[in-house]
């Protein structure tokens, strides 16, 4: 039986791709399929993300084993030599069990050949059929043969079918006959499969059907995606941010939040989690970019409920963005044609204000469920129900996801055999390939001349493919490799990436030129030819000096050493365990659980006491009761830390460490026997009846101001869960709650809801205008501002109850193991999207409450997920290095130190025994920044070499 | 005058602007052929030899794209490029360079046309400025 993938991933959205990577990564085949006829999801669409308000997705590629990988823009497409995409494919019916599932996929036609397509164009050039651009948002057009992302590679076409008219014009013009217009759907089914990660995300709300906003009629009403196109330079007006009805400069914006979310008379009741943060990225882009600052958020709250929200938000605001509190009912048309908003103001004044554009901030389409086979054991959803998330939450959920496809993977031994190519390092002999692309280049550069020129100067042996990416000329290639014994090998064709990745595996070293970028209408042949020449010259610079060095392997502790008891680390614990992977646990407390006995979800504290128990009669996991981490040094897969225990020092030696140290409620005083905190109240309400008539409730307490700038995320839901709960003990109580903004994010949004419908009060206040309590006999008088009524407001109080928020663990770890904090004293990833639970430092990884405020589930998800980082170094006992790292010429290295301090990853260090500059080959990148400090030229940068880039500047300009 | 071709000289860092002047090409927007472009893994890895090599073997401007601030795949390896920069134009000064004739320009992946813009505008400047007074005195 064929047994070739562990896992089917599918979707190929960031999620799938993180899934994807998780699995391949530990040496797991994965077959990833997407519906559509390209991967990279939603997110393809995006250039732009936050907090940073660029991209940053490459820093999701593997960093351990990263020639298994392209390296190169993630955004381009996914590249592992462990992972096939499969495009146009949807599942249909999935059979079986674990380990052996069988799987039907529906196989769309892409119309074109990818082996023979050579993106020439002509095909598009003849297409009569021309349709809206979706990938643009529909406000610039396409063939119906056409690039699905452009900046995607390799750039073959595909036909969209359900345009295509299948005239034919294309298959004869088509100059290496890749087009076949006659397949129908197909099924193939793929047997042997371990099991599958369902990461098909969600679709967008599509603001048409209810036509509240006039999208269908006013040009300039267009999706928050569309907008994110407008402003792409690969957009439909090519980065000019102009309006789609007449090209007018895009100055001021309204966003219209919650367009299909939060709205019950559509049964949409649920947030969307992401759009706020969305509406605020772009209006801080578009004051970026067009100097401008009249744009405004129309909103109900704005949810800026993750960590560096608040303080984001605050940012934008300084920008001059205005949040308005209002729902937009309807946009209109003004007099000159702008699209106009009526809303009442602050003052409770009927005001019209004119827009250049209307973006509608559209969340999730509603009541998507899943198919059915996700009932099927072996499948793995990355949410419960189809769902738009955050970019690092998806991260960490699709981690959750794959962490259980890869028990399978390791119980059903699907692993293959982890192999560093070592590049041969015989003396250098080159050649050179041309690919004369069709036609393409023979007309547009002098072969003749660049094949002379090259055996005249170099006496390097050239030859010139007609078509090296097809089926033939791939094999012409390989052929020519073998006979000569070519070991370093230039390659010249239209878009080589696809070369890089299917040559990994050999032991010879290649460069690539991008051909077309040399040709251009403007050109003549005569300068083409001279640019190809001079690149090709550079590039043997390179390559001649190439220092090839030996694959390295290091033996590991495969150990992992869990710091803190809680939720996070339970799981983290649990999830190593469970991969063979022996563990410690240094929990400060006498005893696990971390926040547990503040948490009132039965179901919640189930989940963790069924945990707890797990863990702590698991033979494989360690656990140190009373104990801290007082020191550590050492490099990833080989930690030494030392760990105190009631006056005694122990020392651990690990491959990875896990800070799960936590956090807890923020510290809060008051004597008062009828203030409680919500956290309190919830435990409370576990076991008794809350008797108090008329509740306040206060949110955002310290919270959400300096020094405690954000938004600790659980409060409101529990305070929800608290109204909820006090209204069915006592449907009289009276309660009020005072709130900035409701973080009913995602399905929180129903309890809000509920809370409403149940007949509890909802207040807003403003930042600066916190309500006044002022305490007296009979209980408290809170004195505020009520927006609705537009006046000054009391009410009366028999029970206060604040909402004040979560804090991290106060320990001193940062400064241990040399991590870096926010302002706020949570331990900082390194990127806040893309890799959420790593640290700077490689085999440190950060999850729960000291990272971000979590509830419990995510704080779970964390932990599983930051395991999984783990587990690239835990999962065998070697560790092979990757190549194009850095090496120290101990000869000439002066120790000046300059280079320990520059490096990001902290991968140098000086060795105790002999005060020498070492690199940990694990941690390093390859990135080079220590060669360029370095007063000695005592680094070499395995595949930069510096002679080599000098010689290749010299070839640039000869 | 007579004609003045200039020879320019683009070190440009693999993830972002590689992939930037990349996407032009396949999009078929034309940069000046008198640009060639030195792909470097980052702009943090460039040392301020490289950068005086070119001028010394003849160039009339350097051109060095890198990822923008924050999204640096090395974390900050652009930021530690600046600083760098900065000090080679003061230097380049001192030797009859104008400084204009080094440029350090954020270019992401995604920015083909900006790619394009910032290529035809180098290309534009250093054709004006004409040949480095220098040159001819120059000693390799």
């Amino acid at each position: 039986m064929d047994r070739k993938f562990s896992t089917l991933v599918a979707g190929a959205g960031i999620s799938g791709v993180r899934a994807a990577l998780d699995l391949a990564e530990l040496g797991y085949r994965v077959l990833l399929i997407d519906k559509k006829a390209s991967a990279g999801g939603i997110l393809s669409q995006l250039d732009y993300q936050f907090p940073n308000d660029h991209c940053g997705m490459c820093r999701t590629l593997p960093m351990i084993d990263r020639n298994n990988g392209a390296q190169f823009c993630l955004r381009k497409g996914i590249f592992h030599k462990n992972i096939t995409f499969m495009p146009g494919c949807e599942i249909e019916t999935v059979k079986g069990t674990p380990g052996n599932l069988s799987i039907s996929l529906k196989r769309s036609p892409l119309g074109v050949d990818p082996e023979k397509c050579t993106g020439c164009l002509s095909c598009e050039s003849v297409c009569p059929v021309t349709v809206k651009e979706d990938f643009n948002g529909n406000l610039s057009q396409r063939k119906a043969i056409y690039l699905p992302v452009p900046h995607n590679i390799p750039n073959k076409r595909v036909i969209d079918f359900e345009s295509c008219t299948k005239c034919g014009e294309c298959v004869s013009e088509c100059p290496t006959n890749a087009i076949d217009i006659t397949k129908d759907v197909g099924i193939e089914t793929i047997d042997g499969i371990g099991s599958v990660i369902l990461a098909t995300g969600t679709e967008l709300y599509n603001p048409d059907g209810v036509d509240l906003y006039n999208t269908s009629k006013i040009k300039d009403v267009v999706t928050a995606t569309a907008f994110e196109r407008i402003m792409s330079s690969s957009g439909p007006y090519k980065g000019k941010i102009q309006r789609p009805s007449d090209g007018k400069e895009i100055k001021k914006v309204a966003f219209i939040q919650c367009v299909g979310s939060r709205n019950l008379m559509i049964g949409a009741d649920y947030c969307s989690s992401v759009c706020c943060m969305f509406a605020l990225k772009e209006a801080a882009l578009l004051a970026e970019k067009t100097k401008s600052s009249d744009s405004a958020i129309f909103c109900m709250d704005l949810r800026t409920f993750s960590r560096d929200g608040e303080r984001y938000k605050e940012r934008v605001k300084e920008k001059g963005v205005r949040f308005i509190r209002s729902r937009i009912h309807s946009v209109e048309k003004d007099d000159s044609g702008n699209p106009s908003i009526s809303y009442v103001d602050a003052d409770g004044k009927q005001k019209s204000e004119s827009f250049d554009l209307v973006v509608l901030s559209t969340g999730k389409s509603q009541n998507l469920t899943h198919p059915s086979f996700i009932e099927n054991e072996g499948v793995f959803g990355i949410s419960e129900t189809p769902d738009f998330k955050e970019i690092s939450d998806s991260m960490i959920n699709s981690s959750f996801a794959s962490s259980k496809a890869i028990q399978i993977a390791k119980e059903y031994d699907y692993e293959t055999k982890k192999s560093s190519t070592q590049i041969n390092d015989d003396d250098p002999k080159l050649h050179i390939i041309l690919c004369s692309c069709g036609n393409l280049f023979k007309e547009n550069v002098d072969l003749t001349k660049i094949t002379e020129d090259i055996s005249r100067i170099y006496g390097i042996g050239i030859t010139t493919i007609d078509q090296a990416c097809s089926l033939e000329g791939w094999s012409e290639l390989k052929s020519i490799i073998d006979e000569k014994g070519v070991n370093r090998l230039i390659i010249g064709a239209c878009n080589p990436q696809i070369f890089s990745t299917k040559l990994s595996d050999n032991s010879l070293l290649t460069e690539i030129i991008t051909l077309a970028e040399h040709i251009s209408d403007t050109e003549s042949v005569d300068e083409a030819t001279k640019s190809i020449l001079s690149e090709i010259a550079s590039s043997i610079g390179r390559l001649k000096k190439y220092t090839p060095q030996k694959v390295r392997s290091m033996n590991i502790s495969k150990r992992a050493l869990v710091l803190g008891g809680g939720i996070s680390g339970l799981s983290s614990a649990k999830t190593l365990s469970d991969s063979g992977v022996p563990v410690t646990i240094v929990e400060k407390s006498d005893k696990l659980g971390g926040n547990l006995p503040f948490i009132s979800d039965e179901t919640v504290i189930k989940s963790i006491k069924n945990l707890i128990e797990k863990v702590s009669s698991d033979s494989n996991i360690d656990i140190l009761f009373n104990s801290e981490l007082s020191s550590h040094k050492g490099v990833p897969g080989k930690f030494e830390s030392v760990i105190s225990k009631e006056n005694t020092e122990l020392i651990v030696q690990t491959g990875s460490i896990i800070v799960a140290t936590g956090g807890g409620k923020a510290s809060f005083d008051d004597e008062n026997e009828r203030v409680k905190t919500t956290f309190d109240l919830s435990i409370e309400l576990m076991e008794k009846k809350v008797d108090a008539k008329n509740i306040v409730m206060m949110q955002c307490k310290d919270s959400r101001v300096e020094p405690f700038n954000y938004c600790s995320r659980i409060c409101c839901g529990k305070a929800l869960d608290n109204a909820i709960k006090i209204k069915e003990q006592n449907p009289d109580a009276k309660i009020t709650m005072f709130y900035r903004d409701i973080m009913a994010y995602g399905d929180i949004e129903k309890k809000y809801t509920e809370a409403r419908r149940r007949g509890v009060i909802f207040k807003r206040f403003e930042k600066e205008k916190y309500p006044e309590v002022i305490s007296n006999d009979n209980g408290f008088t809170i004195k505020a501002f009520d927006f609705i009524l537009n006046e000054d407001i009391e009410i009366k109080a028999d029970l206060l109850v604040y909402s004040t928020g979560v804090a991290p663990q106060v320990d001193n770890l940062e400064k241990t193991l040399k991590l870096k904090t926010t302002v706020d004293g949570f331990i900082k990833e390194v990127d806040f999207k893309f890799r959420p639970v790593d640290t700077g430092k490689e085999g440190i990884f950060i999850c729960g409450l000291r990272r971000n405020p979590a509830n419990a589930s995510e704080a779970e998800k964390e932990g599983v997920s930051a395991a999984q980082r783990a587990l690239r170094l835990l999962n065998s006992e070697i560790l092979i290095s990757s190549g194009q790292v850095a090496h120290v010429r101990h000869s000439i290295c002066s120790r000046c130190n300059a280079c320990v301090t520059a490096c990001p990853y902290t991968a140098r260090f000086v060795s105790v025994e002999d005060r020498k500059v070492y690199v940990d080959d694990i941690s390093c990148q390859g990135c080079g920044t220590c060669a360029s400090v370095c007063p000695n030229n005592a680094t070499i940068i395995e595949g930069f070499e510096e002679k080599g880039i000098l010689d290749s500047i010299e070839a640039a300009l000869g | 005058m007579s004609e003045h071709k200039p020879k320019i000289v683009a070190l440009v860092c693999n993830w972002c602007t590689y992939t930037a002047a990349d996407l032009a090409g396949t999009s078929r927007r034309d940069y000046p052929s008198e640009i060639r472009l030195v792909r470097l893994m980052c702009t943090g890895m460039i040392d301020s030899k490289y950068i005086l090599k070119a001028f010394l073997e003849g160039a009339d401007g350097v051109f060095i794209g890198g990822c923008h601030p924050g999204d640096c795949h090395y974390i900050d390896g652009n930021l530690k490029a600046v600083k760098r920069i900065e000090a080679i134009g003061i230097m380049l000064e001192q030797f009859g360079f104008e400084k204009e004739r080094l440029k350090l320009e954020w270019i992401g992946a995604s920015e083909g046309p900006e790619f394009q813009e910032n290529m035809q505008e180098f290309a534009k400047k250093i054709g004006d400025m004409g040949k480095v007074q220098t040159a001819d005195r120059m000693i390799l």
